[in-house]
C-alpha cells in the first residue's frame, strides 16, 4: 500500500493539477456510455424477439437470404424438418410490421405482430385468436391490458391480454399472437404477401444435438438454418450498427489513451527534478512508475464516476423514443476499457521516468 | 572502521573523440563522526566525487568502499538499494517534496523503501524534527517554512535511515551568511552527536571552519588535506 501513498497524497492535496485531465476524461466517459447505451438500445430493441427464442435452430427458406419477411416454409418442408434425427419440436414463426391505433392515444404505434407456436422465453403459450401479449415498450405508447388495438390499414383488432419484457423486433413493440391471428393480420394488411393456411415464415426448431447444417441437408437445400445468435445478426442492420458503434467506441478509447498519455507525459516533465531527488534517495524506477499508474487509475475512477453521473443526467433529458439503454455490462465494459486505456496511456511516461538520472539531483540549484 | 574509503578513483567522460577526466586518481578516507569539507571552484570535480561516494555515479577506475561494502561494481539496482539504506543526501536546492508536510518528507524515505510509515517511523520522524528544532513545524508544507527550516527538514530526511555517511551538496548556498552559519553549526552538532561521517561540498570558505578537515580539489585532483583554522 505504501506505493500508493505518495501519488494519492499529491492527488488529494493538489487536485487542481489533475482537474483538466479529470474533466476531459469525464466527458469522454459520458460519450462512451452514451455511445454504448445507444448501441445496446439499438441491439436489444432490434433483436429481443429473436434472442428470446428457445431454439437450437431457426429455419428459413433457402431463397430468403435469412430474412423473415422474405421467407416462406411450406407444409412439406416443415414435415422434412420435423423428421430430422433429434428434432423434438418445430414451431412456426412469422412477423408483420404495421402501425396500430392504441385507444386513447394520438397517432400510430409501430408494432410487429408475431405469430408463434413454441413460446419464446418469458412468453406464455399462444393466446386465443384475436388476442395478443405485447412487449412492455407498448405501454409507453399508452397501451394497457384489455385494450383492443386496431392494427394496420385493415384495422385488424387485437386485444392485449398481457405484457412481456425484452421481446422487441426491429425497434418495434412485438405483439405475440397465435399463427392463426398472425395469418389473418398478414393477409388483411399485406395482401401482396399473403400466406396460405399451412405456411409460416420460419421454423423454430428444438432438439437434442440438432445442427442447422443437418436440417439443411435433410431438406435437400430447401432451407437455410441458423443458430439463434446467427439469426440475431442476420436481422437487417444489426451487424452494421454494432460494427459502426464499436469503431466509434474504440476510436474514443484511443483518444482516452492519448489524453492520459499526453497529460502524464507533461506531468512527468514537470517532475523530472523531483524524480531525480527521489531516485537519489533510493526510489526505484518501478516505484516511481507505479505512482504514475496509481494516479492515472485514480483520475480515471473519479472521471468515470463523474462521467456516469453526467450520462444519467443526459439520458433523463432524452425523449423516450431515443433507443438508449444502459446495461450493467456496458457500465462494466466502459470502466474496464477506460482503465486499460489509461494504464496504457500512462505507460508512455515509463521511458521518461527510467531516463531520469539520479545524479541530476546533485549540483543543480533549480 | 573507515566509513568512506575511496582509492585511486577516476571518472572519465567521453565526448566524441575527446576524453574528459572529471576525477583523477582521487583518494579520500573519512572516519566515523568526521566532517570533511570539499572545497573547489566550479568544474573542479567536487560534485563528481560526491556523486561517486553516494552511489549516484560509478567510477571508471578505482574502488569505493562505504561502510565496509565495495560499491564500485554495484549494478544500478544495487546502487538504488545502497542509496536508500546506507547514505544520506542534502541537496543544494533542498528539494523537499512540495505537497508533503515536514514529517511526511522524512517518512518518504521509509515509504520508498517499502515501509508503511507506521508508528515507529512516525516517532522517528518526530524525534528527528524535534532534535532539529522543528517540533512545531511537523505539519507544515515546505512552502510554509523558511529557507533555514527547509534545510533542516532536508537534514532530517538525510538522517532518517541512520546512515553511516551523509553527503552535503552546497548546503548553505541558498542561505545568507548568518543562516548559513546556523545551519552549518547544526550539521556539525548532529553529525558529531551521531558519529556520522560527512562530506560537505562547498565553495564558501567562510563555512569551512565547521569541518574537521578541508580537502581542496582542482581539475579533478585532490590536494593535501589542510588543517582547519578556527
Amino acid at each position: 500500500m505504501s506505493a500508493f501513498r505518495l501519488p494519492l497524497r499529491e492527488l488529494r492535496r493538489r487536485p487542481s493539477r489533475f482537474a483538466v485531465a479529470t474533466i476531459v476524461l469525464s466527458f469522454l466517459t459520458t460519450l462512451l456510455l452514451f455511445l454504448g447505451g445507444l448501441l445496446d438500445g439499438l441491439f436489444l430493441g432490434s433483436t429481443g424477439a429473436i434472442r428470446a427464442q428457445q431454439a437450437d435452430a431457426i429455419v428459413f427458406s433457402s431463397t430468403a437470404r435469412d430474412s423473415f419477411l422474405r421467407s416462406r416454409i411450406e407444409a412439406d418442408v416443415r414435415s422434412q424438418v420435423e423428421g430430422v434425427d433429434g428434432v423434438e419440436a418445430a414451431g412456426g414463426l412469422g412477423f408483420v410490421l404495421l402501425g396500430a391505433v392504441v385507444p386513447g392515444s394520438d397517432g400510430l404505434a409501430d408494432v410487429a405482430v408475431a405469430g408463434y407456436e413454441l413460446p419464446p422465453a418469458g412468453v406464455p403459450a399462444p393466446p386465443a385468436v384475436g388476442s395478443g401479449i405485447a412487449d412492455s415498450r407498448l405501454r409507453d405508447a399508452g397501451a394497457d391490458v384489455g385494450d383492443t388495438l386496431l392494427v394496420g390499414p385493415a384495422q385488424s383488432p387485437i386485444e392485449i391480454t398481457g405484457f412481456v419484457d425484452d421481446t422487441a423486433y426491429l425497434l418495434q413493440s412485438t405483439i405475440w399472437v397465435s399463427l392463426e391471428t398472425w395469418r389473418a393480420v398478414q393477409n388483411a394488411n399485406r395482401p401482396d404477401a399473403a400466406v396460405g393456411v399451412d405456411v409460416v415464415q420460419a421454423l423454430v426448431v428444438q432438439g437434442d444435438g440438432v445442427s442447422p447444417d443437418a436440417i439443411d441437408a435433410a431438406t435437400g437445400g430447401a432451407t437455410s438454418s441458423l443458430s439463434v445468435d446467427d439469426a440475431v445478426y442476420a436481422l437487417p442492420g444489426v451487424r452494421q450498427q454494432e460494427s459502426t458503434f464499436n469503431q466509434i467506441i474504440y476510436s474514443t478509447l484511443v483518444v482516452v489513451l492519448s489524453v492520459v498519455g499526453l497529460f502524464f507525459s507533461l506531468l512527468t516533465i514537470e517532475r523530472l527534478a523531483l524524480y531525480g531527488v527521489l531516485k537519489a534517495i533510493g526510489a526505484s524506477d518501478r516505484r516511481l512508475f507505479a505512482g504514475i499508474v496509481v494516479q492515472a487509475t485514480a483520475v480515471t475512477v473519479i472521471a468515470y464516476v463523474i462521467g456516469a453521473a453526467l450520462a444519467f443526467g443526459a439520458i433523463a433529458g432524452l425523449p423516450p423514443d431515443v433507443p438508449l439503454q444502459l446495461t450493467s455490462g456496458r457500465f462494466a465494459s466502459t470502466f474496464i476499457g477506460l482503465l486499460v486505456a489509461s494504464v496504457l496511456g500512462s505507460a508512455i511516461s515509463l521511458r521518461r521516468v527510467t531516463r531520469v538520472d539520479p545524479a541530476s539531483a546533485i549540483g543543480t540549484a533549480s | 572502521m573507515t566509513v568512506l574509503d575511496m582509492r585511486d578513483v577516476r571518472k572519465v567522460y567521453r565526448s566524441g573523440e575527446e576524453e574528459i577526466v572529471a576525477l583523477d586518481h582521487a583518494t579520500l578516507q573519512v572516519e566515523p563522526g568526521e566532517i570533511v569539507a570539499l572545497l573547489g571552484p566550479s568544474g573542479s570535480g567536487k560534485t563528481t566525487l560526491l556523486s561517486i561516494a553516494g552511489g549516484l555515479l560509478t567510477p571508471t577506475e578505482g574502488s569505493v568502499v562505504v561502510g565496509g561494502t565495495d560499491i564500485s561494481g554495484h549494478s544500478p539496482r544495487e546502487l538504488t538499494e545502497f542509496r536508500r539504506s546506507s547514505v544520506g543526501f542534502v541537496f543544494q536546492s533542498v528539494n523537499l517534496v512540495p505537497f508533503l508536510t515536514a514529517e511526511e518528507n522524512l517518512l518518504v524515505v521509509d515509504e520508498i523503501g517499502g515501509g508503511r510509515g507506521g508508528k515507529a517511523a512516525k516517532e522517528r520522524a518526530r524525534q528527528l524534527l524535534g532534535e532539529l528544532g522543528l517540533a512545531h513545524r511537523t505539519r507544515n508544507l515546505p512552502s510554509q517554512l523558511s529557507g533555514g527550516e527547509r534545510q533542516r527538514v532536508a537534514i532530517g530526511r538525510a538522517l532518517f535511515n541512520n546512515p553511516a555517511l551523509v553527503l552535503f551538496d552546497e548546503p548553505t548556498s541558498a542561505l545568507d551568511t548568518s543562516l548559513g552559519e546556523q545551519v552549518m553549526a547544526l550539521i556539525r552538532s548532529e553529525m558529531k552527536a551521531r558519529s556520522t561521517a560527512s562530506v560537505i561540498v562547498t565553495h564558501d570558505t567562510r563555512m569551512t571552519h565547521f569541518a574537521d578537515r578541508v580537502v581542496r580539489i582542482v581539475d579533478g585532483r585532490l590536494g593535501t588535506p589542510e588543517p582547519v583554522s578556527a
